[in-house]
């Protein structure tokens, strides 16, 4: 693979994994202290906590970062558990909810990395049991995130990947010119979790491997070109979850021009808040792409 | 000719060479109009995934 | 009939007159026929200008419906061929090789420069080279075929791509003109993964009006149908 993507991959993840590390020593990303099991509100730290936990939980999974990023990952993963008060907060929640997979999707990270919460792996055992849990009326792709933390956490059921993956936008394999931003995630996270983020690629059936090979370096192209590194950095992600590179290396170049010194790898083109606060929050997703991007590239480098 | 009878046209000047030579190799248009967030295509249901985009700030 | 003082605009307007005339002519509009002088026709040298730019594509409606050319139509291309002559290189010389191997065909022998070697995507990647291969566009005729068409058929994917970018770029005119040598490829037994359908479908849906769009269009569906 080319030389440079992987100088970049790795100083991009490098980077922006350091970024959500000092954002965290600085105290961004934590629960309200007074915070019950209500998780709900969109704008709290719930959602991101379990975003860092996957970016950490999949550079301890990789075996490409240094002692240092390890240590960085270990780090936020301990925050996080932390914060779900040893996963009791997910118990709860999946508790009082049996139908919600959010709690489920949260685990995974953690139990990815050696946590448990032995009443919660109980009770979602119980759960992946139920007809009621597997009808829930779900989007294709959120389907596939919730049985593949299902199959990462070891829970009995089978579920039939090529039917999921039939079932979403990229299984019909649409007409590519057709695309539009939101249906872009739709494509990114269809991908991250049929392949579990570039672990399983077979698991991706071969007409979709080849229907990606033709249309995602267009993707990448129109979005990076329109500065959405954010979700450039998904369709990277989802080149490194193909047996092999297809985008163009500029692609690379770019986010990683994009990223400023201090490691913030800012979502899009507009102006970053000068509220840390608001910055961490807006720009908390891209810099977890970032370092999965980085990552999940230089993985599937060494493979 | 009949065409030179009927248009009797001069030798074309360099600015209408120059002129003809764009209008045959039309470049792309610079500006993509690639399609972005719109918060009215997006629904509810994105609230609800985890690993998902947040909207950009509203546009002043 | 006025046009601007700019000969940029109205070398434009006279490039859209004719193609509008072609295209009546390849759709069989009644009383169409390809570009000659008439009434509503632009002043003669902005004529000139216009045939010249829509070059091969006068023949268009020849090629493929096979209605002959009327003698004054090929006529008036030679004469623009000599009043604007193809004397540099650049990548429009493969245009006008195109023009000249028509005009000869017809009868009035003309020579243009040797081209550039085609464009090849290995140079400056599929985006880039997808764009010069818009801008030859109107090589993709029936009968017409030489290296620019052997890049094509070596490249189908790189050119596939690029017409999914220029529709995803909301570029009409770019998108005409890609999905015209896609049906080219089509005609000449290169499989697309693109399908053409659809898309020509939704290109008309979306046209920006103009008529060179609108006849890269039609000539891309005759491509595509035949």
């Amino acid at each position: 693979m080319n030389p440079a993507v992987l100088g970049d991959a790795h100083r991009l993840a490098t980077r922006a994994l350091e970024w959500l590390h000092t954002a965290h020593e600085q105290g961004h990303g934590a629960l309200p202290p007074d915070g019950g099991a209500d998780l709900s509100d969109p704008d709290n730290a719930y959602k991101p906590i379990g975003e860092c936990a996957l970016a950490a939980s999949l550079v301890l999974r990789e075996t490409v970062s240094g002692p240092t990023e390890r240590e960085r990952a270990r780090v936020l993963l301990d925050f996080g558990w932390q914060q779900l008060r040893q996963g009791e907060l997910l118990y709860e929640r999946q508790f009082r909810h049996m139908l919600l997979s959010d709690p489920l999707e949260t685990y995974l990270h953690f139990h990815r990395s050696g946590y448990r919460h032995p009443a919660l792996d109980e009770l979602l055992s119980g759960l992946d049991g139920l007809r009621a849990t597997h009808a829930v009326e779900t989007m294709p792709n959120r389907r596939l995130a919730i049985a593949n933390a299902r199959h990462v956490i070891g829970l009995g059921s089978r579920p039939d990947w090529d039917a999921l993956a039939a079932a979403t936008w990229l299984g019909a394999r649409p007409e590519p010119w057709a695309i539009d931003w939101t249906t872009g995630y739709s494509v990114t996270h269809t991908v991250f979790h049929l392949t579990d983020w570039g672990a399983l690629p077979e698991r991706l059936p071969a007409p979709l491997r080849e229907y990606l090979a033709a249309w995602l370096p267009v993707w990448a192209d129109i979005w990076r070109e329109t500065g959405q590194w954010d979700l450039l950095g998904e369709l990277l992600i989802v080149d490194a979850c193909l047996p092999e590179p297809v985008c163009d290396p500029q692609n690379w170049e770019q986010l990683v021009a994009a990223q400023r010194a201090d490691g913030l790898l800012p979502r899009d083109l507009d102006p970053v808040d000068e509220d840390p606060e608001r910055a961490f929050k807006d720009n908390e997703h891209t810099a977890v792409v970032g370092v999965l991007a980085g990552t999940l590239t230089l993985a599937r480098a060494l493979r | 000719m009949l065409a030179q009878t009927v248009l009797a046209p001069h030798r074309a000047t360099a600015p209408e060479l120059g002129t003809v030579k764009a209008l045959m190799t039309e470049d792309e248009s610079p500006v993509s109009d690639a399609p972005l967030y719109r918060p009215e295509a997006i629904g509810l249901l994105l609230l609800a995934l985890l690993l998902s985009p947040k909207g950009p700030k509203e546009k002043k | 009939m006025p046009f601007a003082e700019s000969p940029q605009r109205e070398f434009a307007a006279a490039t859209e007159w004719a193609a509008g005339r072609t295209l009546d002519a390849l759709t069989g509009a009644e009383g169409a026929a390809p570009p000659t002088p008439a009434p509503a026709a632009p002043e003669p040298q902005a004529l000139l200008a216009g045939v010249r730019v829509l070059g091969p594509d006068v023949f268009a409606p020849a090629l493929l419906t096979g209605a002959p050319t009327p003698p004054e139509t090929t006529e008036i291309v030679a004469e623009a061929f000599r009043v604007f002559p193809s004397d540099e290189s650049g990548i429009h010389t493969w245009r006008d090789r195109a023009t000249a191997e028509l005009l000869t065909r017809a009868g009035y022998p003309v020579s243009a420069p040797t081209p550039p070697p085609p464009p090849d995507p290995g140079e400056d990647g599929w985006q880039h080279w997808s764009v010069r291969m818009a801008q030859l566009s109107c090589l993709a005729l029936p009968t017409l075929d030489g290296p620019v068409h052997q890049r094509a058929r070596e490249h189908p994917l790189a050119l596939a791509r690029g017409a999914a970018r220029a529709v995803l770029r909301r570029d009409h005119r770019t998108s005409a003109r890609l999905v015209r040598w896609l049906a080219w490829l089509h005609r000449t037994g290169t499989p697309s993964t693109l399908e053409l359908p659809p898309l020509l479908r939704q290109l008309a849906l979306t046209g920006d009006g103009t008529a060179r769009s609108a006849l890269d269009l039609t000539v891309a569906a005759h491509l595509a149908a035949g």
